[in-house]
C-alpha cells in the first residue's frame, strides 16, 4: 500500500466553516480534488470519520454524511472492519450521468467567470491551466 | 446510601484538616490559661469548638453558591435530601473528631483523666452545634440568595413600603419578643422556656432552609422565597402560641388558684386580697393577687404588678394597684413622659388611672421597671389625695388639683416609718432621718397641698433604732414604736403620745428588753403586747394611757401576737419544737384562752405592719380570716368550725 | 439516536423580580445534534442552561429532557447527562482524585478506565488540587469528569472561554471524538462562533430575551450566503445589555 501521509488533512482538504457553502460539499469537493490530482488513488486509505472530524474539528456527523455521498457516488468503499478507502475500481458513471455532471460543473464555471468580467478566451485559458496541473499531479506521483 | 456517604466524605475532606487542627489547639488552651492564671473549662472549649464545627459545615451551603459551586452538586443524580443527610453525616463525624481532638490535647497537656468522657457532653455543647449549623446555614444561604436588585427602583413605592414593612416588622417583633419577655418575667423565671423558645428558631430555621433548598435547588428566587414562607409561618404560629400562651397563664381565673400565701383584709372587714399560686407558671414566680368578696364567696382578680399593692383607704372605699401592662413597652412609655401604671377604683366600681408624681419618672432604672416604680399609694379617706412613696421619696397628687408638692423629707436621707392621714387632711408621718441621732423618731404633719411639715414630736426610740417599726392608732393620735438592736432579741416597745391635749406623758416605755416583742392597739383603745422574755411568752395588756393592766404567761414555746380577731379577744399564734401548732384566741380582759385552733395562723399578723387603716376592724369578716397550708379559711364565730373559703371548693 | 428531541424547551420564560431575561422561548433538540445557544453577554443563556438541568425552575413554561420535566424529575435526568461548566465548578481545595471519587459514587455508568485515560493524556496529576491546576488542565479536567459517565446529553457553558490555543484543541479533539464514538447530543453556548461553526448543526440565537433565530446552520449560511459570525453579528445589531 501507499507510505503513510505525514502532512495533516486540514491542509490537503481545505474546509472553511465560515464558507458559507456547507462543509460536507467543501469535504466531497476536496476529496474529489485529491483524487483527480492522483494524491489519492484507488486504494488508498481515507481518514475515518473520527480522525478526520478531529483533524478539522467539525461534527462527524457532516463527515460522515460528506463519505457516505462519495460512497454512494461510488468514489469510496467501506471495507468491514477496516476502514474507509478510495475505490479500486473507478466509478461507473453512464454517459447521460457524466454530461449532466460536466455540464453543471461548466455552467458553474462560466457563471463566475462571466460575473467576474472574463472574456472566453480567459476562461478557456484557466480551465486548461487547471487540466495540466491535475495531470503533472498524477505523472509527478509515479505511478 | 452510596451518594450520601460520598457527600459526607467530600464535606469531611474540604474542612477536616481545618477542623482538626483547629481542635487540637484549642484543646490546649485549658492548660495555657492555667499558666497565665485563669480558668478556662474543658467544657467551655468543647462548646466552642462543637459550635464552630457547626457554623462551618453549615456555612458551605450558602458559600457553595456564592462561589458558582451550586452546579457541582445539583446537577448530578444526587437527590437533594441526600444531599442535605450527607452534610449533616460529616456534621456529626467532624463534631466528634473535634470533640476527640480537644480532649486528646487537653488530656495530653493538663494530664487531667476526668474529661476524657462522652458524659461531659451536655444539651450545652448540643445545642452550641445545632445552633452553629443552623444559624449559618439559614444566614449563608439567605446571603446566597439575594436576587439581583430590580434594574428600575420606584422610589415612591420604596418611600411607602419600605416604612410600612419596618413597622410591620418591628410589631410582630415587639409583639413576640414582649410577650414572651412579659410570661417570662411574670410567670417563669427559670431558663426552660427560654431555652425551648430559642430552640424552636433554631429548629425552625433549619427547616426553613432544608424547605428552601428541596424547593429550590440554585433557583435564588426560589430559596429565597421558601425560606420566608417558612419562617414567616413560625412567626405567625409562635405569635398565635405567646398570645394564646400570655392570655392563659397571665390571666387566670379565681377557679385556678392552688395555695393562698398572703391574706389582707380590706379596712372595712369585708373583702381580703391574697396573693395565690394558681394551677400555671412557675409557684415562685407567678402569684396572682385575687380580691375575695367575703360575704359571697366570690372571687376576682385584681392585675397588678407583683408588690404593686394593692393599697386601700383607710375607709376602704378607695382601691389603687400598679397594673400589670406588659413591662416590656414601659421604657418607651416613661420616655414618652408617659402613661402610669396606677389604677385608682374609688366606691362606685369605677377604674382610672391615676398620674404618678413626676419624680417617679426620674432617671431609668431597669429593675424599676419588673417590681413597680413606686413603693405605696396611699390613699386619704376621702379618695382625692394620694400619698406616693417611691425610693425614699414623696410626693401628693390629688386628682382633683393635679400634682402635687414632693415632700422635702430632709436634711440628709430620711426613712418614712409610718404614715397615716388624719382628720384635717394632712398626712402624719414618722421619720427616722440620718445624721439626727441614730435612734431619733421624728413625727410630722406634712400639708398635701403645699409639702411642708409640721414637726409634731420627735421621741428617742431607746437602743439603736434598727427595725423600727411604728404603729398609729386609728386617728393617729397614738403611735407605738418598737425597735432594736442588731437582732430583735433585745427590743422595746414605747407608747407615744402625740396629741397635746391628752395630757399623759409624751412617751412611755411599755417593754424593755423583749424579746420579739408584737403590740397592738385594740378597739377599745388598750394595748396589747406579746413579748417572750428568757424563753417564756407573756401577754400584757396596757391601759390607754400605757398602764399595765395583767400579765398572762403562754406557756411553753413560741408566741407571736396576730391581732385582735373578735373584740377583746385576740389570736396568738402558738408553736415550738414538740408543740402542734396552733392559733390561740385570749380574752385580754380575763386572760384565758376561749378557743384553740390547730395548724391554724391568723394574717392579721402580718397584716399590722402595714398600718391601722389597713386592718380589719375584729369581729369582722375580714379579721376572723385563718391560714393553714395554702388554704383560707374564715371563722364564723368563736366557737364554730372554720370554713374553706380559698381554694374555691369544688362544686361537685 | 432517535430523530425524537432530546431536549424540548416549551414557553419557558425566566424573570427575575422585574427583569424578564428569558421570554417565551421554545426550541427543541433532535438526538445526536449539536445545538449552539448564543447570544450576547448577558443574554439569559446561562439562566436558560440552569433551566436545562434542573437547577433552576423557568418561571413560567417547562423543559422537558428524554421526555420528562427536568425540574421534576431532575436526579434522574441527570444521571444519564453532563454539564462542562463555564469555570471548574469542583472545590478547589479537594484534590482531583477525591473529586473523581465523588463521581464514581454518583453515577452508575462511570467509566472509570477512560477518566484516568484521559486525565493521563491532559497532563492533570490525581494527586493535585484542583485549585492548584492551570486554567486549561481545569477545563480539560471538567470534561473528562463530564465525559466519564458517557452521558447522553451533553451541556456545555462556554467550554473554552479564556484557555489558550493547544488547551483548546485538546478540548475539542476530545470532544469531537466523544461525538464520534456515541454520538451525543450537545447544547453549548459559546463565544467562540468561528470554533464551533463547523460543529453546530443548530443555532439558536438569543435576542432581547427571545430566540430571535432558530434554525440549521447550514441552511441559515446558505440562504443568507453569511458565516455564523456574521449571521450572529446582524441579528444581535445594537443589543448590547448591560450584564
Amino acid at each position: 500500500m501507499t507510505p503513510p501521509r505525514t502532512e495533516p488533512w486540514t491542509s490537503r482538504i481545505p474546509v472553511q466553516p465560515a464558507d458559507p457553502r456547507p462543509i460536507w460539499s467543501q469535504i466531497e469537493e476536496g476529496l474529489r480534488r485529491l483524487l483527480a490530482s492522483s494524491a489519492l488513488v484507488p486504494g488508498d486509505a481515507v481518514p475515518s470519520v473520527r480522525d478526520l472530524a478531529t483533524d478539522l474539528r467539525i461534527n462527524p456527523a457532516t463527515v460522515s454524511k460528506a463519505y457516505q455521498r462519495l460512497v454512494g457516488a461510488g468514489l469510496l468503499e467501506v471495507r468491514r472492519g477496516d476502514g474507509t478507502y478510495v475505490s479500486a475500481a473507478p466509478p461507473l458513471v453512464r454517459k447521460s450521468e457524466q454530461a449532466r455532471v460536466i455540464r453543471q460543473a461548466a455552467m458553474n464555471f462560466a457563471s463566475h467567470a462571466i460575473t467576474h468580467g472574463a472574456e472566453l478566451a480567459t476562461a478557456q485559458g484557466a480551465l486548461e491551466l487547471a487540466w495540466n496541473e491535475l495531470s503533472n499531479n498524477e505523472e509527478g506521483a509515479g505511478r | 446510601m452510596n451518594k450520601i456517604l460520598a457527600v459526607a466524605l467530600l464535606d469531611i475532606r474540604r474542612l477536616g484538616f481545618g477542623v482538626l487542627s483547629g481542635a487540637l489547639i484549642a484543646g490546649l488552651v485549658p492548660a495555657l490559661s492555667r499558666g497565665v492564671g485563669g480558668n478556662v473549662p474543658a467544657d467551655f472549649i468543647v462548646m466552642m469548638a462543637l459550635g464552630v464545627v457547626g457554623l462551618a459545615v453549615g456555612g458551605n451551603f450558602g458559600t457553595d453558591f456564592t462561589d458558582g459551586r451550586a452546579s457541582f452538586f445539583f446537577a448530578r443524580p444526587l437527590q437533594t435530601p441526600a444531599l442535605i443527610l450527607g452534610r449533616c453525616l460529616a456534621l456529626v463525624v467532624l463534631a466528634t473528631a473535634a470533640f476527640v481532638a480537644v480532649m486528646s490535647s487537653h488530656w495530653l497537656s493538663t494530664s487531667d483523666r476526668t474529661h476524657w468522657d462522652f458524659f461531659i457532653l451536655t444539651w450545652w455543647h448540643l445545642a452550641a452545634l445545632g445552633t452553629g449549623f443552623s444559624l449559618s446555614l439559614a444566614g449563608s444561604l439567605n446571603v446566597a440568595s439575594r436576587v439581583r436588585g430590580d434594574r428600575s427602583p420606584n422610589r415612591l413605592r420604596d418611600a411607602i413600603l419600605i416604612p410600612v414593612r419596618l413597622t410591620l416588622y418591628l410589631s410582630a417583633f415587639i409583639l413576640v419578643f414582649g410577650l414572651f419577655a412579659d410570661i417570662l418575667v411574670r410567670a417563669y423565671q427559670s431558663p426552660t422556656p427560654m431555652k425551648l423558645f430559642a430552640g424552636s428558631w433554631v429548629v425552625g430555621l433549619f427547616i426553613a432552609s432544608v424547605v428552601a433548598i428541596v424547593a429550590g435547588r440554585a433557583d435564588r428566587i426560589r430559596i429565597s422565597r421558601f425560606q420566608s414562607l417558612v419562617v414567616y409561618t413560625q412567626l405567625g404560629l409562635t405569635s398565635a402560641f405567646l398570645v394564646g400562651a400570655w392570655t392563659y397563664i397571665l390571666h387566670p381565673g379565681p377557679a385556678a388558684i392552688q395555695r393562698v400565701l398572703f391574706v389582707q383584709g380590706s379596712p372595712d372587714g369585708s373583702s381580703a386580697f391574697v396573693q395565690t399560686t394558681v394551677d400555671r407558671g412557675d409557684p415562685g414566680t407567678l402569684n396572682p393577687v385575687f380580691v375575695l368578696d367575703l360575704a359571697s364567696g366570690q372571687a376576682r382578680r385584681l392585675n397588678s404588678d407583683p408588690w404593686g399593692g394593692p393599697w386601700l383607704s383607710s375607709d376602704g372605699r378607695t382601691l389603687v394597684w400598679s397594673e400589670a401592662t406588659p413591662f416590656f413597652f414601659r421604657p418607651i412609655w416613661r420616655l414618652l413622659g408617659g402613661a402610669t401604671t396606677l389604677r385608682v377604683r374609688d366606691g362606685s366600681g369605677d377604674v382610672q388611672p391615676l398620674s404618678m408624681p413626676s419624680g417617679v419618672n426620674d432617671g431609668f432604672k431597669p429593675s424599676a421597671i419588673f417590681g413597680g416604680m413606686v413603693d405605696s399609694v396611699q390613699p386619704s379617706p376621702q379618695g382625692d389625695v394620694f400619698a406616693v412613696q417611691w425610693e425614699r421619696r414623696l410626693a401628693f397628687f390629688s386628682r382633683s388639683r393635679g400634682e402635687g408638692p414632693e415632700v422635702k423629707l430632709g436634711p440628709g436621707k430620711a426613712r418614712l416609718r409610718g404614715s397615716a392621714f388624719i382628720a384635717s387632711g394632712d398626712l402624719r408621718v414618722a421619720l427616722v432621718r440620718e445624721g439626727a441621732s441614730p435612734s431619733l423618731v421624728e413625727f410630722f404633719d406634712i400639708d398635701p397641698n403645699s409639702g411642708t411639715l409640721k414637726p409634731i414630736d420627735s421621741v428617742e426610740a431607746g437602743e439603736r433604732r434598727n427595725l423600727t417599726r411604728v404603729q398609729f392608732n386609728s386617728n393617729a393620735t397614738l403611735a407605738l414604736l418598737t425597735s432594736s438592736g442588731a437582732n430583735m432579741a433585745r427590743a422595746s416597745v414605747t407608747l407615744v403620745s402625740l396629741d397635746t391635749a391628752a395630757g399623759f406623758p409624751r412617751a412611755t416605755t411599755l417593754l424593755t428588753d423583749a424579746a420579739s416583742p408584737r403590740a397592738i392597739f385594740l378597739a377599745d383603745g388598750r394595748i396589747a403586747a406579746v413579748s417572750g422574755v428568757r424563753d417564756q411568752s407573756v401577754l400584757k395588756v396596757f391601759s390607754p394611757t400605757g398602764q399595765p393592766v395583767r400579765d398572762t404567761a403562754l406557756g411553753e414555746g413560741v408566741s407571736s401576737l396576730d391581732g385582735e380577731m373578735f373584740p377583746g379577744l385576740v389570736a396568738i399564734d402558738h408553736s415550738g419544737s414538740g408543740i402542734r401548732r396552733e392559733l390561740v384566741l385570749l380574752d385580754c380582759t380575763t386572760g384565758s384562752a376561749v378557743r384553740r385552733v390547730p395548724e391554724m395562723r391568723s394574717p392579721l399578723g402580718i397584716a399590722a405592719i402595714l398600718g391601722p387603716g389597713q386592718i380589719p376592724p375584729p369581729g369582722t369578716a375580714g379579721a376572723r380570716l385563718l391560714q393553714s397550708d395554702g388554704k383560707l379559711f374564715e371563722l364564723p364565730s368563736v366557737t364554730a368550725e372554720p370554713r374553706l373559703l380559698l381554694p374555691l371548693p369544688k362544686t361537685e | 439516536m432517535t430523530s425524537q428531541s432530546v431536549v424540548r424547551v416549551e414557553n419557558a420564560s425566566v424573570r427575575y423580580n422585574k427583569d424578564l431575561v428569558v421570554d417565551s422561548v421554545s426550541f427543541e433538540v433532535a438526538g445526536g445534534s449539536v445545538f449552539a445557544l448564543l447570544g450576547r453577554n448577558g443574554a439569559g443563556k446561562s439562566s436558560l442552561i440552569r433551566c436545562l438541568l434542573g437547577l433552576q425552575r423557568p418561571t413560567t413554561g417547562r423543559v422537558l429532557v428524554f421526555g420528562e420535566d427536568v425540574w421534576k424529575h431532575r436526579a434522574r435526568l441527570m444521571a444519564r447527562s453532563a454539564y462542562v461548566p463555564e469555570a471548574c465548578d469542583a472545590p478547589g481545595q479537594l484534590r482531583v482524585r477525591d473529586i473523581v471519587a465523588f463521581h464514581r459514587s454518583m453515577y452508575a455508568t462511570w467509566n472509570e478506565g477512560a477518566v484516568r485515560e484521559r486525565l493521563n493524556r491532559f497532563g492533570v496529576s490525581e494527586s493535585a488540587a484542583v485549585s492548584a491546576l492551570s486554567k486549561g488542565q481545569r477545563a480539560l479536567f471538567t470534561l473528562a469528569l463530564a465525559l466519564g459517565n458517557r452521558p447522553e446529553l451533553l451541556v456545555l457553558d462556554d467550554p473554552t472561554l479564556g484557555l489558550d490555543v493547544v488547551a483548546r484543541n485538546d478540548f475539542f479533539s476530545d470532544f469531537i471524538g466523544e461525538l464520534a464514538d456515541r454520538g451525543t447530543t450537545v447544547i453549548l453556548t459559546t463565544h467562540d462562533l468561528a470554533g464551533v461553526e463547523g460543529i453546530a448543526d443548530r443555532v439558536g440565537i438569543l435576542q432581547g430575551a427571545h430566540l430571535a433565530l432558530d434554525g440549521d446552520v447550514e441552511q441559515l449560511k446558505m440562504e443568507r450566503g453569511q458565516s455564523l459570525e456574521q449571521i450572529f453579528t446582524e441579528v444581535t445589531k445594537g443589543s448590547g445589555r448591560k450584564s
